[in-house]
């Protein structure tokens, strides 16, 4: 009994939000327009360069490098 | 001011379609070098301030505190007293329709180094919209065939970074699922050089707004010239110069950060420690075309943005309720059956392993992740809706002088 109560639950809700999940994106689709924004892509012609890495470092690692800093963020 | 054809006398505006100024009246076509109007114009600017030093202050205290403040300028075609947006340089004349541009806003502040000119007309802008809400399944009816209130050219003032980027991080992240999951450190150092970084440089228009009215290209960028802002609407640069850098720095490094994070492969990456040098080495301001359309629709005005380049519309519209409604009942009806026996099938299976309980465990896990996706996209839905909806963006677009309709 109880199995068969959860499971018309779980159908009716499943099927009620999975519509709701469809209506929504579809309507986003639909009446959104140009939502996106300027992309990495958009802003740099020659991409990232990857000077350095190493994998499974300690977290603890110090960083050494001492840039003339210009700018701080 | 207005740039004069100097083969009939009526005024010139831009013409986005030759890139040469337009003159309506005789239908003739002028390059830059043609026209070569410079000094006169700042001749007749300079009879414009003192028409105005007179009156216009007793004018802007009688302004209230809801309205922009404004000077007050007369039209040099037909000698119209003209009120003008306190951060506005160009304007229509509202009594004869004049194309009038307003040097005191360029002379008195840091002129542009370079603008990109409309190279989408006001039809087109409005075609490419009118396609958009055609398109949409969801648009209502009444806003597919809505009146157009207003739709203005608008040269958008924005400060553009070219910025040397280099960092080096200690980033952290899961590799391995379940009981075998463990944090891996990870060293990167890395530079990128990001070019034409934009930023909105108006307070009156919201930077979320304009975002989104990305990307432009560059390679279209001119040095600035004013024959190309005859005929539209411009603002000029009135934000905070540190807030704008600051701002260019942090799109930046949100970009970077973003790039090195994918060359670390594991989950829920993050950044440890780092230790960047970030450089400035070029910055501009430059003027960005827009067109706003404004339309109102149930009592709410919707302000739509086509970026004046490239044609992208960046805004959001009601939906039809009705519409919205009958669909979600309809897919809720068809997906009834189907997940009745997808989850009789998931129950028996766990059943038959004596685990049902992790199956409704299983199943609700399910439901938090539909949950959550579904209210992450409605959400953004409503931005875009408050955007588009926003007062500032009305005024922006409308508190200008009608004239162009």
């Amino acid at each position: 009994m109880f199995q068969s109560v959860m499971i018309i639950v779980f159908t009716l809700v499943y099927a009620f939000s999975i519509a709701y999940l469809v209506t929504t994106y579809l309507v986003k689709k639909s009446n959104d327009f140009g939502d996106s924004k300027g992309k990495y892509e958009d802003f740099t012609y020659g991409g990232l360069d990857l000077l350095d890495k190493k994998d499974n470092v300690k977290g603890t690692m110090d960083l050494n490098i001492v840039y003339p800093k210009k700018h701080s963020i | 001011m207005t740039i004069k054809c100097p083969g009939c006398g009526a005024a010139l505006v831009y013409d986005a379609v030759s890139g040469k100024m337009l003159c309506t009246h005789c239908v003739t076509y002028y390059g830059e070098q043609e026209i070569g109007t410079y000094t006169q114009e700042k001749d007749k600017f300079d009879n414009i301030q003192e028409d105005s030093a007179g009156n216009g202050e007793s004018e802007k205290n009688r302004a209230d505190e809801d309205e922009f403040e404004c000077e007050i300028y007369k039209c040099t075609n037909c000698g119209a007293e003209l009120a003008i947006n306190d951060t506005e340089s160009s304007t229509f004349c509202a009594y004869c329709g004049q194309p009038t541009i307003v040097m005191s806003r360029i002379v008195r502040q840091k002129k542009p180094q370079g603008i990109i000119p409309f190279e989408i007309t006001k039809q087109q802008a409005l075609q490419i919209l009118r396609n958009k809400l055609n398109k949409g399944f969801f648009v209502p009816k009444e806003v597919k065939d809505v009146q157009i209130d207003k739709v203005h050219g608008i040269y958008i003032p924005y400060k553009v970074y070219n910025i040397d980027y280099e960092d080096e991080m200690v980033l952290s992240g899961v590799v391995g699922t379940g009981k075998s999951a463990r944090i891996k450190h990870y060293y990167r150092h890395a530079k990128i050089n990001f070019e034409n970084i934009t930023m909105d440089a108006s307070v009156m228009l919201d930077d979320e707004s304009s975002i989104r009215l990305e990307p432009y290209n560059f390679f279209k960028c001119v040095p600035f010239s004013q024959i190309y802002m005859s005929g539209f609407y411009s603002n000029i640069k009135d934000d905070d110069e540190d807030r704008l850098k600051e701002g260019a720095l942090v799109r930046a490094s949100n970009m970077f950060d973003e790039q090195v994070k994918k060359t670390v492969h594991a989950d829920e990456v993050k950044v440890q420690k780092h230790n960047p040098c970030v450089n400035i080495n070029a910055e501009r301001y430059v003027m960005l075309p827009a067109w706003f359309v404004s339309f109102r629709h149930n009592g709410v005005n919707n302000t739509i943005m086509v970026n004046g380049q490239t044609g992208k519309c960046v805004g959001a519209v009601e939906e039809d309720k009705k519409k919205k409604s009958i669909f979600f009942w309809t897919v809720a009806a068809v997906l009834i059956p189907v997940f009745y026996i997808i989850i009789n099938l998931v129950v028996k299976y766990f059943s038959s392993e004596g685990q049902e309980v992790d199956a409704f465990k299983l199943l609700g896990l399910g439901l938090v992740l539909i949950f959550a996706t579904a209210f992450g996209i409605s959400s953004k839905f409503e931005d875009s809706r408050k955007l588009t909806k926003a007062d500032t963006m009305k005024r922006f677009a409308n508190d200008r002088q009608e004239g162009d309709e």
